[in-house]
């Protein structure tokens, strides 16, 4: 069946020139969109922004995820992706409330490094949900590249959130209609634009949540981790929840992203809808960073963000 | 080799039109012969060849890091 391509692209909201980055040659937007060069210029066409260099178009790599993540089409890699990421959301939730253990690896890159320096990175902050921190390896002052290993034990805990405010503005907030999409970090931190546009992620949901929590007299705050078992560490996903103190006193933790998008592509995910709702699960480890921060640093004094990949497995 | 190993050679060498065969021991992660855009179709593949799911959470990248570990790993039984 022909892909209405001019649909599929009105649908959906491009990266803005400011936080776009064009890196992509044609080859992979083909081999992402299951499509060929004539369904490309339909795209391009329908605005698809671009940038010609050396003859060959090039695309931003979030533009392409969410042409393929909305072209209902069944066989996009971004759809073969997020449906196989997403398939644990239908299983039942006592799974993800046991104990796990993980390998946990993040490779920094400082891709213009000035020189050998510390390396910091924002390290899983696990212990207040339960969880453990152990056999840590950090990395020592150097240039280039670094590893930081440990293991990270995680567990779950029902404790949805109490207050009939908190869960109310949660509850307005997912009926907003605000639409998924794959966003370049720092545009996630510009959380007002990315509402306008009637978008959303996990970062800038949780930005924004958490200041509707504080402006309703709540302490919250938006903090960053890690999604585990993103298939072997092949796949790297930001993820943000928001962290408020409910009216009992304790920690909870919103998941508003995971809940919206476990609604969109997996059926029979309402357990783990409400378990996204204040409850811990086993499957997300926190982190020192707070909501729109980035995870690693490099002391060389490069302007260039290092880069942070995780590779989090579990152990057998 | 067995049928479904051919089809996984098959997969690898129809998406790197510059290896005319594959060795074994080849390193698929290292060689780019399975990048991360392939990744997921490459598991589904070994889905549809095992006939049975693969929970992404159990998976390590050296279970595809050659051929001979993607038979040990996937297809043992046959192998056997």
């Amino acid at each position: 069946m022909d892909t209405p391509w001019e649909k599929v692209a009105h649908s959906i909201e491009f990266v803005p020139v400011k936080y776009s980055s064009k890196s992509q040659p044609e080859s992979v937007a083909q081999e992402m969109l299951r499509c060929g060069s004539a369904e490309i210029d339909r795209l391009v066409a329908a605005g698809l922004p671009y940038e010609e260099r050396s003859g060959i178009r090039h695309f931003d790599p979030n533009d392409l995820y969410n042409l393929g993540m909305y072209s209902n089409t069944a066989k996009t890699q971004p759809e073969l992706t997020f449906r196989m990421l997403f398939r644990f959301a239908g299983r039942p939730v006592d799974d993800l409330l046991r104990t796990r253990i993980w390998d946990f690896q993040v490779r920094l890159e400082c891709a213009d490094c000035a020189g050998e320096a510390p390396w910091r990175l924002e390290e899983p902050d696990i212990a207040r949900f339960g969880g453990s921190l152990t056999d840590v390896t950090a990395p020592a002052p150097g240039s280039g590249s670094a590893t930081y290993k440990a293991t990270v034990t995680t567990t779950g805990a029902r404790t949805p959130v109490l207050a009939p405010v908190l869960r109310r503005l949660t509850s307005e907030y997912l009926a907003a209609g605000y639409r998924w999409q794959m966003i370049p970090v720092p545009m996630q931190a510009d959380y007002a634009l990315v509402h306008e546009l009637g978008a959303t992620s996990c970062i800038a949901a949780s930005l924004l949540l958490a200041e509707r929590f504080r402006d309703a007299g709540y302490r919250a705050e938006a903090k960053r981790g890690w999604f585990c078992g993103v298939v072997g560490g092949a796949l790297d996903l930001p993820h943000a929840c928001v962290e408020v103190e409910d009216d009992d006193g304790r920690l909870k933790t919103i998941d508003i992203a995971k809940a919206q998008l476990a609604a969109r592509l997996s059926a029979g995910t309402g357990d783990f809808q409400e378990l996204c709702l204040g409850s811990i699960y086993n499957k997300v480890i926190p982190s020192t960073a707070s909501g729109n921060a980035a995870l690693g640093h490099h002391d060389c004094g490069s302007q260039t963000p290092v880069h942070v990949r995780a590779d989090i497995r579990s152990v057998r | 080799m067995s049928e479904p190993m051919k089809s996984v050679q098959q997969f690898i060498l129809e998406r790197n039109p510059g290896l005319d065969r594959l060795d074994g021991d080849l390193d698929l992660i290292d060689s780019r012969a399975i990048n991360s855009l392939a990744f997921v179709d490459f598991i589904f593949l070994l889905e549809e060849l095992m006939g049975e799911a693969i929970d992404p959470e159990e998976l390590d990248l050296d279970d595809f890091r050659t051929l001979n570990a993607i038979e040990a790993r996937f297809f043992k039984q046959e192998a056997a």
